[in-house]
This record gives structure tokens, sequence and C-alpha cells, in this order.
């Protein structure tokens, strides 16, 4: 590649323009530019080797001139991240959703699990906040990273900390409770994504939101009020841990979801 | 000479507005005629134009278009918009204010 080209895509790679056609006509009129930078520098008799720091130091650090064009591009992609991510977002919910609800429908009755207990309103209230909760934070952790040029992961966690903090105060407040719940799925979905950002994928994460989730399954399930003996622990852990695992696998599919989205689209069309 | 970089940041969109009142320009074109009117004392980043272009075209102060050149290449001219054309008179009297006070408290004895 020209060093007028390694130019030019070093500016493209953080201008963050949306659009292939925009994108296309900025790499246009920047090469325009420096084609006449160029002939002017040749007609001066400058060696290759001139014009390269010629045009170098005239142009300017690339990753300033990408920043300026960031901040002029701003609240469209935005714009664009957020409806990207509402449209993910929404798709993850019904996977995970039917995942989950399938999975104890299909195979709770040979685990014992009587449709009344599985299906009745109580359960599917908590298990949609519980997957639900799980499921929004997990992409949130992942695409709001990108609001942060520095101390990302850190930056977004307590952004969403803060989200969930205020989600539990509204359903305390409203009296709709499962305060518990959003707060477990949440930690479980930062561990998932603490744990990619270490470098830990697959059975790693897996385990990491399971023991979570199993834990928010031990206390919504188990009578804490006295403690239990090892006898209703183990029944009571039994009974869980199949939609424990449900639940995790669900996250382990939100994230290969989010990643696959990511991947093929979001940094496709608007890297 | 070299100006302070916060002067000139502040003036480039002065300077843009300005060319561009008196005609169509692509951008090389705006980098080489601010040299020349300055003595190059008036010099930039030049890819820090571009994003100032675009910010003002978004906002409604310029328009651009396609044009070939008479090498045959293709270069983007911009223009002012009625809008554009206001701005630039308002930011004239502003500088012609700023620097008259400017000059009136430095050479105060």
């Amino acid at each position: 590649m020209a060093p007028d080209d390694v130019l030019i895509e070093r500016v493209m790679a953080g201008a963050g323009i949306v659009g292939r056609k925009r994108r296309h006509e900025v790499r246009l009129e920047l090469r325009s530019h420096l084609e006449d930078l160029i002939a002017e520098a040749r007609q001066a008799g400058c060696t290759d080797a001139k014009i390269a720091t010629l045009v170098a130091a005239r142009f300017g650090d690339p990753r300033q001139v990408a920043l300026a064009f960031a901040r002029v591009y701003r609240t469209e992609r935005i714009a664009v991240d957020l409806a990207a991510f509402g449209s993910l977002a929404l798709v993850a919910l019904g996977i995970a959703y039917a995942f989950v609800y399938g999975v104890q429908v299909l195979l709770g009755p040979g685990l014992g699990v009587l449709p009344a207990r599985s299906q009745s309103t109580a359960h599917l209230a908590s298990e949609a906040v519980l997957v639900g909760t799980l499921t929004l934070s997990y992409l949130g952790l992942y695409f709001a990273e990108r609001l942060f040029a520095r101390f990302r992961f850190a930056r977004v966690l307590g952004l969403m900390a803060l989200v969930a903090g205020v989600v539990v105060w509204g359903t305390t407040v409203t009296g709709f409770g499962h305060g518990l719940l959003v707060s477990l799925a949440f930690a479980a979905a930062a561990v998932a994504r603490g744990f990619e950002r270490l470098g830990a994928r697959g059975m790693v994460r897996f385990m990491g939101v399971a023991a979570i989730v199993l834990v928010a399954g031990g206390l919504g399930h188990l009578d804490m009020r006295t403690a239990p003996t090892t006898v209703a622990l183990t029944a009571g852990l039994m009974m869980i841990l199949p939609v424990c695992l449900t639940i995790a696998v669900s996250c382990q599919l939100t994230a290969s979801l989010a990643a696959f989205f990511d991947r093929r689209f979001l940094r496709r069309h608007l890297a | 000479m070299q100006l302070d970089r916060e002067l000139l940041k502040g003036s480039i969109t002065l300077l843009i507005l300005r060319l561009l009142a008196e005609r169509d320009m692509y951008g090389y074109e705006i980098i080489l005629e601010a040299g020349r009117r300055s003595d190059d004392t008036f010099t930039f980043k030049e890819g820090t134009l571009y994003p100032a272009l675009h910010q003002l075209e978004r906002r409604g102060f310029l328009r651009s278009e396609w044009r070939h050149g008479g090498n045959g290449r293709r270069r983007k001219y911009y223009s002012l918009t009625a809008r554009g054309r206001r701005l630039a008179e308002q930011r004239q009297k502003h500088w012609t204010l700023f620097t008259s006070v400017i000059n009136a408290v430095l050479s105060h004895h």
C-alpha cells in the first residue's frame, strides 16, 4: 500500500463515519488532496523520500484528523449504534427467552419439575427478569465500551452499574421487586464480559455465569430465613441446576450473537 | 514567525467562510490561497481542514459538489449557502471588533 493510502486508511479507521457512500467520498476527497500535494512536490523537484516526509508533515497526525472527523459525525454514529443495539437486543432477548423456556418445557417434566411450577406467573416473571437483565447487561457492556476512549471496561462497568442501580431502585419503589435478581443477573453479565476482556472465552465464561446464576437461583428458591439443611440444599440445587445451566448457555448464545453481529455488520458498515 | 496554535484554531472557520465568499474552492485550493495571502505565515495541518469543512456543511453553511478539474481530476468544491454568507458577515464583524478592542488595549500607554 502506498504511503498516502496508509495515511488515508489510518484516518478512516478512527473517523467513525457512518455509511459506505460517505466513507467512499471522504476517501476520494482526502486522496484528491494528497495527489495535489504530491504533484506540487514533484514539480518542485522533490525525491520520493522527501515527498513522503513532506506529506506527513503537512497533512498532520492521522489520529488527530480521525478524531476531528469522529467529533463531526458523532451524533449520527451514536444514533446508528443505538438502533443496531436495539435490534440486536430484541433478537437476543427473543432467542434467550425461547431457548430457556423451551428447555424448561421440554426437559422440565423429565426432571420432576411440574408445569404448574415452571409455568407459574411468579416463576415466569423472575425468569424473565433474570434472562432479560443478563442479556441486556451483557450487550450493554459489550457495545457501550465504544463510547469511551480510555479505561473502557472500567468506565462501562461503572456506567452499567449505575443503570442497574437505577433499575433496582425502580423495581423496589414500584413494588415490582426482583431487585436481587436484577443485581445478580448484572453481576453474571459483568463476570462474563470481564472474563472475555481477560481473554477467557467458552467454558471459563460459561462456568462463571453458571456459578452466579446458581447463587441467584438458590437465593430465590431456598428459604434462607432458617439455615437450610444439607438435604434441602442438595434437593434445591438439583432443582435449579438445569435451569441455571440453561440460562448460562443462553448467555453464551447472546455473546456469540453479539460477536457475530459486531464482526459481520457493525465493523463492516460502520468502521 | 509561527502563529499561536490556539489563535489558529479559532480562525479556521472565519478563514474558510471568507475565502469561499469570494469564489467556490476545493480543499487544497483553500490551503494554497490562505498560504499565498499570508505569505505562508498562516499554515495549519492540512488534514484538519476537511473535518472543519464537513462540520460547516452539516450545519448548513456550506454546500459541496464534485467537479472535474482542468486535468481531468475530480475535486470536491465548496460554496457558501445563504446562511453561510450571513455567518461570514457576522464573523467578520466580530473579528474586526475583537481585533480593534485588543489593539486598543495593547496600544494603550
